[in-house]
């Protein structure tokens, strides 16, 4: 027997954020979530009363430093005698857990779904030597491989393969942090120039300071609804119209070699399958011309150049230039990280939630001073593991058929 | 939405690995995704997904699932990570299917305490409530002991019908054994809680329609309790009667002890067992006890559950769990060790967190 089961259309009608900032001035973990959450329900004109389940996006629990926090929250995010599951897949969490929420309404098994995130990175000291131990523990954790160095091997990669030098890399820096100077949510927010970024520290070459994310406190959340629960006086639905998501291996060594697509180590070529998922559910055949801004998880400036390529904006290996030619700057042809992205901002559990929230406000007209004009369709992307775990969310104003 | 959900998910492949294996963790997922797969006719390139329940701690690395991805088929491939539960994934993968986002995915959990650093007791006293909680020593094994001694005295023979239902899930002790056994976290005897094995366990659930022998996955259903486990009353479990409805609703069940022919019910302690019994459904709450020192539960009885053992034999840390599943899985197939006769559905209950915390049931059922 078979039955129906084309997706159910999905919405966000309520997001929230707090202010995100250093760990040292947050509030706890719960109240984060609770701060986000709150908002969110409002913005969709509901009480937690009348939401079905709740997702937890909550990334390696040694960041914040309770084994299993979803134990320990449930109370917080309004869990008690509903169903609850926590999602975490590295720093892809964010978004793996609006899929997780997006499957739950999209399914028919719940109307409305919360799903929400927080994170401390620092909380258990420095995020690095955490990360190292994602590694295999015989053969490179003792490289040291950290999440720097892993990014700086892909973007010495990529500057062989394609000739991307630092100040090329400094342009999306710089760009990052224009942007950034203009969402009142960022951790970072202050301009900086080429040559500032240039002459940053570097943590590990090529990669400086100025080209690197912070480690940032804060909380997200979304709600979730089917287009029958949607309460009026709610802000418009912001529809989910594909969502995908795809792995490479764990071995880094194990990437080294050209794949049968042309990608290699400095490429990003899990993202690539991704996006070509989504798009097809989403009905997009040629990015360059309907997606009208995107929101990708960076975490390093190289990163921002691969990832533009894996989704199909730009030719393997010709980014780098279109970001010193401003094609991807907040009024360039398609604006990349309006929001000033995870170079301004970076609480891992919940970053790439962070991306989607910012799609959502993108398409609703509500982004404010990163509005891009006109958006309606935008792309909200993740990243986690050791550049291993990719997703890809797409947010459209339309009503999916 | 039962009309929609009937006979939509199937189940077409089961494997366990475990456990006396001197494998590594990613070899063991291999293996248990690879036999599944095999049992299904299917290869990797086949799953369009692949989910996990992994948890980071109990494997002693952080996002231990960037380890377990790739050997469970998700290189290039869709994957998610539910680190709450296995239950909580079985149920997510339930979702995909229903969704539409996907046709067909392998749901991988496991344990594998040898590699636990530390150990696995150690792990969960890092999940208490880090305020007021975590300085009171509370662990697994205390919130269990507490959850039991609560139910003991609100019972005659308390402790007998613990014993019962210890013996009859180990096989081979009797209840005299179990009485006689150390206390290890009291009332809890050495032969009434698991000992931790290592392993793995594979389940394929794809959307009905391909022309293979399968099982149905007909309901599956989850609820939570506080997490303050002082709040809680520990022999009430109002969060499994919730998942248990949700999951009776979605296989549209009427009348569960009718209808449902095996029960593979979570005995983290045969207290859990017993307190299971009147959210389930089995007999009202005030006569578990009774039920279970009225033999009715055994194998050959009217209401047999866990036929083949229970968790108390061995039970792999964090992912052993989704061992229920497949012991329903089995009994509907009709190749259990103890074959339940005449049967059409059969009912797995898996818990994760402090004396049950989490809750989910899952319902499967001869193929229409």
């Amino acid at each position: 027997m078979t039955a129906d089961l084309s997706p159910r259309a999905v919405a966000a009608v309520g997001v929230g954020q707090t202010p995100f900032g250093p760990t040292s001035e947050a509030p706890t973990y719960v109240v984060m979530l609770q701060q986000a959450a709150s908002q969110a329900l409002e913005e969709a004109n509901l009480t937690i009363d009348e939401i079905d389940a709740v997702v937890l996006a909550l990334a390696p629990e040694s960041l914040m430093g309770v084994n299993h926090a979803e134990r320990w929250c449930t109370d917080y995010i309004g869990g008690r005698m509903k169903p609850v599951l926590r999602i975490q897949t590295g720093g892809a969490t964010g978004l793996s857990a609006v899929q997780a929420g997006y499957q739950h309404v999209a399914s028919g098994l719940y109307e409305r779904v919360l799903v929400v995130g927080a994170d401390r990175v620092r909380e258990s000291g420095d995020a690095q030597k955490i990360f190292n131990k994602i590694w295999d523990p015989f053969y490179e954790r003792a490289l040291p491989f950290t999440t720097i160095t892993m990014i700086a091997m892909s973007a010495v990669r990529y500057m062989h393969n394609y000739g991307m030098t630092e100040r090329q890399m400094a342009r999306v820096s710089q760009k990052a942090h224009y942007n950034g100077a203009l969402n009142p949510n960022a951790h970072i927010r202050r301009e900086v120039t080429i040559d500032e970024v240039m002459e940053s520290r570097y943590l590990s070459w090529p990669l400086k300071l100025l080209d690197a994310c912070p480690q940032s406190a804060g909380g997200c959340a979304v709600v979730l609804s089917s287009a029958d629960a949607i309460k009026p006086e709610s802000q418009s639905p912001a529809w989910i119209t594909g969502v995908s998501m795809a792995g490479e291996t764990y071995y880094i060594g194990d990437r080294l070699e050209t794949s049968e697509r042309g990608y290699d180590y400095g490429d990003a070529e899990a993202l690539a399958v991704a996006a070509e998922r989504a798009y097809a559910m989403a009905g997009i055949t040629d990015p360059r011309t309907q997606i009208d801004a995107v929101e990708t998880y960076a975490s390093f400036t190289p990163v921002e150049i691969h990832n533009a390529e894996a989704l199909g904006l730009a030719d393997l290996g010709t980014a780098a230039p279109l970001f010193e030619e401003g094609f991807f700057d907040l009024d360039g042809e398609i604006p990349l990280n309006p929001s000033g992205g995870v170079i301004c901002t970076n609480p891992i559990s919940v970053t790439a939630m962070v991306r989607f929230v910012e799609a959502v406000l993108q398409v609703q007209g509500r982004a404010g001073a990163h509005q891009v004009p006109g958006a309606k369709t935008v792309v909200a992307t993740g990243a986690g593991g050791s550049h291993q775990f990719f997703n890809v969310a797409i947010v459209s104003s339309e009503q999916p058929k | 939405m039962a009309s929609k959900l009937a006979g939509s998910v199937v189940i077409t492949g089961i494997a366990e690995a475990s456990s006396d294996s001197q494998d590594s963790l990613e070899t063991l997922v291999f293996r248990g995704a690879r036999a599944a797969l095999d049992e299904a006719g299917l290869d990797r390139s086949d799953l369009d997904g692949v989910v996990l329940a992994a948890s980071d701690q109990t494997d002693g690395r952080a996002i231990t699932s960037m380890l377990t991805s790739g050997p469970a088929g998700a290189y290039l491939n869709d994957e998610i990570n539910v680190a709450s539960s296995p239950g909580h994934a079985l149920a997510l993968g339930f979702m995909q299917i229903l969704s539409g986002t996907h046709q067909r995915l392998l749901v991988s959990s496991w344990g594998k305490s040898s590699e636990t650093v530390g150990s696995v007791q150690a792990a969960e006293r890092l999940s208490a409530d880090p305020f007021f909680e975590r300085d009171g020593g509370l662990s697994a094994a205390a919130a269990a002991a507490f959850q039991a001694q609560q139910r003991r005295l609100n019972a005659t023979d308390g402790d007998l019908a613990a014993a019962r239902v210890a013996a009859r899930n180990h096989g081979d002790v009797d209840e005299q054994a179990v009485l006689a056994s150390a206390v290890v976290a009291s009332p809890l005897r050495k032969l009434e809680v698991p000992p931790e094995i290592d392993g793995t366990f594979s389940i394929l659930l794809e959307r009905a329609g391909r022309d293979t022998p399968a099982v149905t996955l007909a309901g599956v259903g989850w609820c939570s309790d506080s997490g303050r486990i002082a709040e809680r009353d520990l022999s009430a479990l109002p969060h499994l009667q919730r998942a248990a409805e949700d999951a009776y609703q979605r296989a549209g069940i009427q009348s569960p002890t009718d209808e449902i022919g095996s029960w593979h019910l979570h005995d983290y302690t045969p207290d859990a067992e017993i307190l299971a019994y009147g959210p389930l459904g089995l007999c009202a709450a005030a006569a578990a006890n009774d039920l279970a020192l009225s033999g009715a539960t055994a194998f050959g009885g009217l209401l047999p559950v866990n036929p083949d053992g229970g968790s108390v034999r061995g039970e792999a840390p964090f992912g052993g769990p989704m061992a229920k599943v497949l012991a329903a899985v089995r009994q509907i197939r009709g190749t259990a060790a103890n074959q339940v006769s005449d049967l059409d559905r059969a009912l797995a209950h898996l818990t994760t967190g402090f004396a049950g915390q989490f809750q989910t049931v899952a319902i499967v059922e001869r193929q229409q």
